[in-house]
């Protein structure tokens, strides 16, 4: 505002420059206005040009069949499908079979922390998104490492990006040499920790989503500590769970304390070391699974006992025994009678005994590696008759089937 | 015996039973109107579409017939995109016929030319972004900015993946 005391030319500046104000208070004004608009025409042009395309021709049903071919389970890619057009979100959005199964897979990531929180909020996400679908939980935490094995690969890298010729085998030498004489920091195993606060959280908050749980799958980490850690996480309580997978399972893990409470499982799968699995009950009903595998490992003698008695109730038991060293053949009860079984399948080497108290199977898959000429031929009939052979096998074949049939 | 299909451009097919009943659609309209020499009007198909859907149907004629009773897709845990060797000649074609024979597929009521369809297209899009999906179909990207930032910030999980 002009002064008794400006000069004239400025009273005439200022009032110039109020009206170039109110000129540009006009134009920008006027600028939202056709800002607005353009988006608006831009919208319709976008909103016909999408409709035209071949893909808008089909129905939501056929585009949703896609997205279930498309994401195949992995709600990582069903993410990925909302950001297409807008079609495409509201159909991901809204169909909750996109969403229900939820993997979970950390090997070393340097920055755990963030992953740990990424995966918090990716749960939260498919929490939402699935409705009240059941839950299928996979967690892969195989490939972690302790601070020590992680250093050791880091200088393992550093010393090959060095010397590059050197023989792999003296350069892990070097490399546990050299990293085995530092001292790590106090807090070097924290990485792990946010991995285990996540599982702590997810194990031990909120019963009404654990109650959608449906199947897991568990890959454990091999290290002792890190193994018996997180397995006792996963004692926890998931009512409605069926199907239970478990490698890295070590039957010592199982303790009166430390028992999952599972009580409606009907199929349970463990691969590792397992000499027996009564500790597994009263937190897993034994005769209400249906479907048993299990896998050995671990290159120990099994001295296995009446275990399998405890599952009267089994219509298809699998027992393979992939030990690369083997110290003695997998002793199996003769004691039990499965009523009800339906398919077996049993990869072994030399079973000192053998159930064989079962009914005319529907199926029988039988995997022979023997060098030893030692297997017991199963005295049972099946509709279906499958057998694996290997090389060692090959090599005296024609007399081994005319063992078999 | 024979049955005639007249297309949406009045071409006519006169193909075997056998091969016409594979879609689920004209199987139930002869039985509805029994033994009949009535030309089948199929007003949603062409000619190019109708003579590639009847020989996949040809070639299929001697398959089992979907049940119903088929695992669902929440029973098993994986789906398998893998699709037969013939299926897969048979269904390398251009888009539009791609799409064109999807959409005859889902009208006649043929699940498995459906299901192979579904997982041509599926497989088209695997590992691509979404702006190369755009890209592929030619759909336009009709977020505002505002929108696609809020999607994304939403999804942030997805994104190191």
């Amino acid at each position: 505002m002009a002064s008794i005391s400006d000069p004239p030319e400025i009273c005439h500046a200022l009032e110039q420059l109020e009206a170039t104000k109110r000129e540009i208070e006009q134009l920008s004004s006027r600028l939202t206005v056709l800002q607005k608009k353009h988006d608006k025409l831009q919208q319709t042009i976008n909103a016909y040009r999408a409709s035209c395309a071949p893909i808008h021709a089909f129905p939501d049903e056929l585009l949703l069949q896609i997205l279930e071919e498309y994401t195949e389970h992995d709600p990582y890619l069903a993410a990925s499908s909302l950001l297409v057009c807008r079609r495409w979100h509201n159909i991901a959005l809204h169909a909750p079979q996109l969403w229900n199964y939820i993997e979970f897979t950390f090997s070393n990531e340097w920055d755990m922390k963030r992953a740990a929180a990424l995966s918090k909020t990716m749960y939260m996400a498919c929490l939402a998104r699935s409705g009240s679908r059941q839950l299928h939980i996979r967690i892969d935490i195989a490939g972690l490492n302790t601070s020590s094995d992680r250093l050791r690969d880091l200088v393992l890298a550093y010393i090959l990006s060095l010397e590059p010729e050197m023989d792999a085998r003296q350069a892990k030498d070097a490399s546990t040499r050299w990293s085995s004489s530092w001292l790590l920091p106090k807090n070097s195993l924290s990485y792990i920790s946010h991995v285990y606060q996540l599982f702590r959280w997810l194990t031990g908050s909120d019963d009404a989503q654990r109650h959608r749980w449906e199947t897991l799958s568990l890959a454990l980490p091999a290290g002792k500590e890190d193994r018996n850690g997180f397995w006792s996480l996963f004692c926890c309580t998931a009512p409605n769970l069926t199907s239970l997978s478990v490698t890295n399972f070590f039957d010592s893990m199982i303790r009166r304390d430390a028992s999952p409470r599972f009580p409606r499982l009907e199929s349970l799968a463990v691969s590792g070391r397992i000499a027996f699995l009564r500790n597994l009950s009263p937190g897993i009903d034994t005769t209400s699974i249906t479907r048993l595998e299990i896998i050995f490992t671990e290159p120990l003698a099994y001295t296995w006992a009446s275990d399998l008695a405890l599952f009267s109730r089994l219509r298809h038991l699998g027992i393979i025994d992939r030990r690369k060293y083997r110290v003695q053949g997998i002793c199996l009860p003769t004691d039990a009678t499965f009523d009800h079984l339906e398919s077996l399948h049993f990869s072994t080497t030399a079973p000192t005994d053998i159930i064989w108290n079962v009914p005319p199977l529907r199926v029988l898959r039988v995997g022979i590696d023997l060098n030893d000429w030692l297997i017991k031929v199963p005295d049972v009939q099946a509709e279906h008759v499958a057998v694996e052979f290997t090389w060692d096998f090959l090599n005296g074949m024609e007399k081994k089937l005319s063992e078999i049939s | 015996m024979p049955v005639l299909l007249v297309t949406s451009d009045n071409e006519q097919f006169r193909v075997e039973k056998v091969v016409a009943q594979r879609s689920v659609l004209i199987k139930n309209m002869l039985e509805d109107v029994g033994e009949s020499d009535q030309p089948i009007p199929l007003p949603n198909v062409t000619a190019p579409v109708l003579k590639k859907v009847l020989e996949y149907c040809d070639h299929h004629q001697t398959d089992p017939l979907p049940t119903g009773d088929e695992p669902s897709a929440d029973e098993s845990r994986k789906r398998t995109t893998d699709i037969s060797e013939w299926d897969q000649k048979f269904i390398t074609v251009d888009q539009e016929m791609l799409f064109e024979i999807i959409l005859a597929a889902n009208y006649l009521d043929i699940k498995p030319l459906l299901d192979v369809g579904c997982k041509t297209v599926a497989n088209m899009i695997k590992g691509k972004s979404p702006e190369e999906i755009r890209k592929l179909f030619n759909i336009v990207n009709d977020f505002t900015p505002e929108e696609e930032a809020q999607i994304k910030k939403e999804n942030e999980w997805a994104e190191d993946r």
